[in-house]
């Protein structure tokens, strides 16, 4: 653990005393909250030079005027305060003053049903307000999240897309996203809709007491999105903001590619062999690649040796990532604007804003989202308030060039020396799908252009969407007494999106569908059964959700006592259509297209075969039903002992098409105490101690399961009856139910004088029962894997957030914040354990396996026992009950159990955190924002060969496999074989030696700012003006693994690291 | 407190309408199958009825790889089972014996669903589901299981016999006897239930019932009963493609669900089946004389002269197994010929081959013994039947009888054997469902 240095540092107390006053005056400063002695506090008299400080009992004595003395109070952590002293001035008096709004009893807590004070709770909440929000420019507001929010991580190890967690897992099949709320309700939109300017502060809650109010779908965490309200008592305030940002191009040396060479070397030999006759010789021309191209011309004579070697030297300078760089990526360019405006008068308070964003990626893609907000609320008097809202995204998207691994021939083909242009930059045609000497010796048949030119194509087969999002939300609140409020909610959500996947006649999409169903008839006449224009599929989807909540409110204090309840029933339904098409002829300017016909088969041109035309209609509904009662009560105490309770209870018309009379119940308990209130609290330095403890249940549910044997119709019917045809989709399973996690938790808060150091010390322990889980069954039944409520895990953890004022001065500051992490989970209970040991090592798909041993984490990293390469042969070896062994098939064999596997550890980070630090210098300021995972392991690719031959899959590792006796000294690599063995690469890429450890430290921004002195300024125009820069994605600055690789950007063959961000920016603020 | 009643008769009148509310469907395209169009949907999915068994054709030996394909096949299992490996021939994922019994366990959910739900004019479905079972239930007894042989069935492992969707019932083999019997059970009772004609073409009616019997009784060495239920079959359907009306050179000439189809059904993907790749042996491609038809119907040559099979039932690439009439032709006259009426025997063959041969070629086939009669019908067999995953069910039962087929092939140098009656005749079970359910394995 980093250890802070307290630096304390002073600058305040250097005054001279000039004496030249009338009166002496003594007091003594405390603060207004805990009612103690305050040190160090500077006292001056208001138009004089007369100054002092209290000393540790917070007294102090200073000479004053006779009359009229106004006392300038100040000192660091409190409000300043302009005194005026009383005549005549008794012997000592006592100045209250104000601590400043960091302190944490100030915090509101937004849980989406009730807001509530920090200091009462006994959840586990963590916040971040705008001001740390703002220090990173993104897109997407979850994506600052793990700089800043305490107890959250992205995942990346176990699956493709990364996946944002709260407090680690509390599923294993089951959605692992946590629960976000805009403002009251769910949101269950696209969260690249929401303008991150508009963010006024996300609230995380943890554990249960904070969370079970959200029951069924809380477990993994509840984030909850509030956005910025009008201020009280302001006539009009105005604030802007406005960035500008661009990207370095992608790394593209990242790729681990096999060389050029390499590869080339590879196809001779496997010519030589006979590799390719089959697909050379087939009567379906099969693609061949460019090199095995020029061999094949070469033995045939076309071309002369020497030709084919200049070819191939030639291809071997060439690498297709400088291609990509060249032509396919650029610097990406981004701008965002957002204006907040709002006013509030007694009767009425309203918010207004406008945010818009114009993105252009690296590869040319486009984004752009305007937000547009109206929050109006009306108090006509003072028992009724009453609020509408209306917040609309719209948001356009059109796809860019082709990425890397986008050009391909065939399948997953990766080809290292592609190349998309000439020297001098003219496009060039890659080969595709049909060999090329096939397509050539049709070129002047009358069949449309049948070259593939990707550096064109993109400009004629993209993807262009809409997605405009409204919500409108109104609410009422009235007091019925006092204390006692009744508040009925309603919002309407729709989203309406459509989109555009387009080939028009140019792209090599349509050309090549038209050209595969031509008929050439014997005169040469050519029929185009599919007609000749673009190609169009069109996806229009329509999401709506209605959401009604009535609650009643009750918040009252008499004496000692203080209580703040809700209780409320509220009923949400969802639903989700879409109706996808497809037109063919399609003509973007006149918006027309040509029938076909779906109903008969067609000779294929190239195979003959017979084929349908494909027909791209379908559409679907979906529909998610909730009703829900709640209530949450807290009690305090003498401000010192504070119970909650919250109880909920669901019902949806998930769980087997059928009223699920099975009501869950989900509830929660806590308990608080200020313990630095009490008299005989006896430390000084830490005046502010609160010990609160949790226990209680969360549900989480995957909505594509049912309780009973469900079928799933396809989306055509079948193209012989005409009528519908279905599969079993979910097979009877009468125990269905919510998954439920027990969490217990376990904390304390804590202040040092003058939040010099605050923070909090979390403990959880989780524990998740009737979880999903999935095995692999007896196929013989029909069914391979089952999923139900069979499975359970423990998982526990430690959240720590310190927050530290380390320098404190008029001109310099410096503040940290250190977020440390910890987590481990166990399987606890799993049903008919899955122990294949190859279910184990897969290494290939989009997610990593579940472990399911009991004892063992959720998601394990095992592999097999590795016993080095056999010096003779170089192969890799292994074990085989317990001898060294080269049986890949019977190592592999699906029947060998995780017993003969190497356990390393945990897949996902057991350990994570940030470590943030704010300095300023005057007018100045610098964020640096670092992150940090620890405690897992990833397994990293490497060549396999097999891929290699069949799939043109290459890998850099190729460069160092074995080739001679000895090379096992310096590599791992196993030597290259020409027969390819698939279980000899399932040993090798699922073996021990391609385990790394996943632990890093990342920069992930630094910015810098500078606040204009406005102030000064004559023009008093703007209430405060900002200028910034920023830099995010700086990149790894510590890794465990030594072959360069960012463990985050370790997943397959084609991800890249995220490119370096540089923005300014300026907000002001009228 | 006026207020207060309100906000009661709020939260009340939300919840009144909770449980309509809550009846909604999650999805609309799921459904409980309680109806029969539900049910029927579920049969008519021919993709998954596609998936028919790769193993016995790749096994069979009518189908060769050349070496440098053979070391690109990705999956070592596969070239496992193309070499007669003891062990290890099924692919984790996607193998035939999944395949198989994904397929049964549909068949058995809509068997289930009828009776369960009460489904009212539920015959023709359930025809379908019993015949379509039986048929998968045959197909696999020839990959797992020893040929049958009335004398040692009893003995002998059959197949786990699942016949209800309950996942929770343990798998456990039954003997070759039991198999049997519940193949022909099944396909007794769909023969009842099925129409004459149905509707669609691919869905199969009375006479693919009869045509089944007869494959499943022939398999079984009972040539009385093949014989009944063969002329039966032909009784309610005989016609024939005349292979004079196709165009040899188009590039898949025999059309999609023609006369001669009683069911389609095609088989799943092997790597060894691929259009470039799989490649036709030779010798068996000289077996055909110069008149036949077929030589150019079914096949057409490559660039470096090595034979590919175009004569797919499906007038595409999909390779199919479907069951047809000359199949029926064909098993008639073996049963005739094994039964000593040779002249019936040969008559049914020369019913079908005039239709082969080029038009006024055909010069008929005749036979003075049992033998001669058998060799003949068995040779056409072969070359009628040709990549429709029967030779390796027609091998196994000729070597019952004694025909001492081994089977032989080359790769990289390497011979490998499978002799005659050799245990290896019953594919290996995947190792992963011998692990998880105990059953035995083949004996080795």
């Amino acid at each position: 653990m980093i250890t802070i240095k307290y630096k304390l540092v002073f600058f305040l107390f250097f005054a001279f005393v000039v004496a030249f006053a009338q009166q002496k005056m003594t007091g003594v400063i405390i603060d207004q909250t805990s009612l103690l002695p305050i040190a160090k506090i500077n006292v001056t008299v208001q138009n004089t030079e007369q100054s002092a400080n209290t000393d540790q009992q917070g007294k102090f004595s200073i000479e004053i005027p006779s009359s009229n003395a106004v006392l300038k109070i100040s000192g660091v952590g409190y409000e300043q305060l302009n005194y005026n002293v009383i005549y005549p001035v008794s012997e000592t008096v006592i100045i209250k003053i104000i601590p400043k709004t960091i302190e944490i009893e100030e915090i509101t807590l937004s849980t989406g049903y009730q807001k509530i004070a920090k200091e009462r709770a006994t959840g586990s909440f963590s916040k971040v307000g705008s001001e740390a929000l703002n220090k990173q420019i993104t897109t997407n507001i979850l994506d600052k999240l793990p700089a800043l929010a305490n107890g959250v991580v992205f995942e990346n190890g176990t699956s493709d897309t990364p996946q944002l967690m709260v407090r680690g897992l509390s599923t294993m099949r089951g959605p692992r996203s946590p629960l976000i709320i805009l403002d009251d309700f769910p949101y269950e939109g696209n969260i690249n809709n929401i303008n991150p300017n508009t963010i006024e502060s996300v609230t995380i809650l943890k554990d249960a007491a904070a969370s079970s109010i959200w029951g069924a779908r809380a477990a993994n965490g509840v984030i909850v999105l509030t956005t910025k309200k009008a201020m009280k008592n302001q006539a009009l305030s105005l604030e802007f903001t406005a960035n500008t940002g661009f990207s370095s191009k992608p790394d593209l040396g990242y790729i681990k590619q096999m060389s050029s060479s390499d590869f080339i070397d590879v196809e001779k030999e496997l010519f030589n062999q006979g590799f390719y006759n089959s697909d050379i010789a087939s009567p379906l021309h099969p693609v061949i690649t460019p090199v095995v191209d020029i061999l094949d011309k070469e033995k045939n004579g076309i071309i002369s040796t020497a030709q084919a070697q200049s070819l191939l030297e030639n291809l071997k300078q060439k690498d297709v990532r400088d291609q990509y760089s060249r032509y396919m990526y650029q610097n990406a360019q981004n701008m965002q604007y957002a204006l907040n405006l709002s006013g509030s008068q007694p009767k009425i308070s309203w918010i207004a804003g406008v945010g818009y964003d114009d993105n252009s990626g690296t590869g040319a893609q486009k984004f752009q989202r305007l937000n547009l907000r109206l929050n109006n609320t009306w108090k006509p008097f003072e028992k009724l308030e009453i609020s509408a809202g209306i917040l609309y995204n719209s948001i356009r998207e059109k796809s860019g060039k082709l990425g890397y691994g986008d050009v391909r021939m065939s399948g997953n083909w990766q080809i290292p020396y592609l190349q998309f242009a000439d020297n001098d930059g003219n496009p060039l045609t890659v080969f595709n799908g049909i060999n090329q000497n096939y397509k050539d010796g049709l070129a002047n048949s009358g069949l449309l252009d049948w070259n593939y030119v990707p550096l064109n194509d993109w400009k004629h087969a993209y993807t262009q969407s809409t997605n405009n999002e409204m919500i409108l939300n109104g609410s009422v609140l009235y007091e019925i007494i006092k204390g006692l409020q009744v508040d009925v909610k309603y919002q309407y959500q729709q989203a309406n999106g459509s989109s555009q996947n387009s080939f028009d006649e140019n792209s090599y999409y349509a050309r090549n569908y038209i050209n595969s169903f031509a008929q050439i008839d014997t005169a040469g006449n050519v029929k185009f059964i599919v007609p000749k224009g673009g190609i169009l599929d069109n996806l229009n989807s329509t999401a709506k959700t209605n959401n009604i909540r009535a609650q009643l409110n009750v918040n009252n204090a008499w004496q000692r006592h203080s209580i703040s309840a809700i209780a409320g029933a509220e009923a949400r339904s969802s639903s989700m259509g879409y109706e996808q098409n497809r037109y063919y002829g399609y003509n973007d300017h006149t918006k027309s297209s040509v029938p076909v016909n779906y109903t008969q088969q067609f000779p294929l041109l190239v195979s003959g075969a017979n084929d349908f035309i494909q027909n791209g209609h379908s559409m679907r509904e979906k529909n998610v039903r909730f009703v829900s009662l709640f209530a949450n009560a807290a009690y305090t105490f003498d401000k010192k002992y504070t119970v909650s309770g919250s109880i909920r209870r669901d019902a949806s018309n998930l769980f087997g098409l059928k009223t699920n009379d099975q009501w869950n119940p989900f509830w929660s308990a806590g308990l608080a105490w200020k313990v630095s209130d009490e008299k005989f609290y006896p430390i000084k330095w830490l005046p502010n101690l609160k010990i609160r403890g949790s226990y209680g249940f969360n549900g989480n549910i995957d909505p594509s399961m049912v309780a009973v044997t469900t079928i799933l119709y396809d989306t055509t019917p079948s193209i012989y009856t005409g009528t519908g045809m279905a599969r079993i989709d979910n097979f009877y399973n009468p125990n269905l139910r919510w998954e439920t996690t027990r969490t217990i938790n376990g904390a304390i808060d804590f202040a040092t004088q003058n939040n010099r150091v605050s923070g909090s010390l979390e403990f959880y322990a989780k524990k998740g029962t009737n979880l999903f889980g999935t095995a692999p069954l007896d196929y013989t039944t029909g069914i391979t894997t089952l999923l139900w409520n069979a499975a359970g895990m423990k998982g526990k953890g430690m959240d720590i957030e310190l927050k530290s004022r380390n320098i404190i001065s008029k001109t310099w500051n410096w503040n940290s914040i250190i977020n440390f992490s910890t987590y481990k989970d166990e399987v606890t209970e799993y049903f008919l354990p899955n122990t294949f040991a190859s279910n184990y090592v897969s290494v290939s798909g989009v997610s990593s396996p579940i472990s399911g041993v009991i004892g063992s984490p959720v998601f394990s990293v095992y592999a097999y026992k590795w016993a080095g390469l056999d010096p003779l042969t170089g192969e890799a070896q292994g074990y085989l009950d317990g001898v060294v062994s080269k049986d890949y098939t019977a190592i592999t064999g699906s029947d060998k159990g995780i017993e003969d596997l190497q356990f390393f550890g945990s897949a996902i980070p057991t350990k994570w955190g940030s470590f943030i630090n704010s300095f300023s210098y005057k007018n100045l300021g610098m964020d640096i924002g670092i992150t940090y995972k620890m405690g897992y392991w990833f397994r990293r690719q490497s060549i396999n060969y097999t891929d290699l031959m069949v799939s043109r899959l290459g890998h850099s590792d190729f460069a160092s496999r074995w080739q001679k006796p000895g090379d096992e000294l310096t590599t791992d690599v196993p030597s290259f074989n020409y027969t390819s063995d698939s279980a000899r690469d399932a040993f090798y890429n699922g073996s021990s030696v391609l385990v790394e450890k996943g632990d890093h430290v990342r920069l992930q921004y630094i910015n810098l700012s500078y606040n204009f002195n406005v102030e000064n300024w004559k023009n008093k125009i703007f209430k405060s003006l900002q200028m910034y820069g920023a830099v995010n994605n700086l990149g790894i600055i510590w890794k465990a693994n030594k072959k360069g690789i960012d463990p985050d950007y370790s997943w397959g063959y084609n991800t890249l690291k995220p490119v370096q961000y540089y923005t300014i920016g300026l907000q002001a603020k009228f | 407190m006026k207020n207060l009643k309100y906000a009661t008769l709020i939260v009340v009148f939300i919840f009144s309408g909770c449980s309509r509310f809550l009846d909604e469907k999650s999805d609309s395209s799921l459904a409980i199958p309680v109806t029969l169009e539900d049910n029927q949907a579920l049969l008519d999915r021919y993709l998954m009825l596609g998936l028919n068994p790769t193993s016995g054709e790749v096994s069979a030996g009518d189908v060769y790889v050349t070496d440098a394909d053979f070391n690109a096949i990705a999956a070592e299992q596969n070239k496992r089972l193309y070499t007669w490996q003891p062990d290890y021939v099924s692919i984790s994922s996607g193998n035939d014996w999944e395949n198989c019994y994904s397929k049964i366990n549909v068949f058995n959910n809509v068997l289930f669903n009828i009776d369960h739900y009460d489904i009212a004019g539920a015959d023709n479905v359930k025809g379908q589901a019993l015949l379509f079972r039986a048929a998968a239930y045959l197909d696999a007894a020839q990959l797992w299981c020893l040929v049958y042989d009335k004398n040692t069935a009893q003995s002998k492992m059959g197949l786990p016999l699942r016949l209800n969707p309950d996942m929770n019932i343990p798998s456990v083999r039954s003997t070759l006897k039991e198999t049997y019997e519940q193949i022909l059970k099944d396909l007794h009772e769909a023969s009842n239930l099925l129409p004459v004609t149905q509707m669609f073409k691919t869905r199969p009616s009375k006479g693919t019932a009869l045509a089944y019997l007869c494959r499943t009784y022939l398999y079984m060495g009972d040539y009385e009963n093949a014989l009944t239920y063969g002329n039966q079959a032909l009784s309610v359907s005989n016609e024939l493609l005349n292979y004079n009306n196709l165009n040899p050179s188009a590039a898949f000439p025999i059309p999609e669900l023609n006369v001669e189809v009683l069911m389609p059904s095609s088989m799943g993907y092997s790597p060894f089946f691929t259009s470039s790749k799989a490649k036709i042996a030779m010798p068996l491609y000289n077996s055909y004389e110069s008149n036949d038809l077929r030589k150019s119907i079914f096949f057409r040559t490559n660039a470096s002269g090595e034979i590919l099979f175009k004569g797919n039932y499906s007038g595409s690439t999909g390779r199919m197994t479907c069951i047809a009439t000359d199949e029926i032709y064909l098993s008639v006259a073996e049963c005739y010929a094994q039964l000593n009426d040779l002249s019936n025997a040969m008559n049914w063959l020369n019913q079908l081959l005039i239709n082969r041969w080029m038009q006024g070629t055909y010069v008929n086939k005749t036979a003075s013994t049992k033998e001669e009669a058998l060799q003949i019908i068995r040779l056409e067999r072969r070359k009628e039947l040709v990549f429709r995953s029967l030779r390796w069910a027609d091998i196994k039962r000729y070597n019952r009888e004694g025909a001492s087929i081994s089977l032989s092939r080359t790769v990289n140098g390497q011979i490998f054997n499978l002799p005659a009656n050799d245990l290896r005749f019953a594919i290996a079970i995947p190792e992963d469902i011998i692990q998880m359910t105990g059953m035995p394995q083949n004996e080795r």
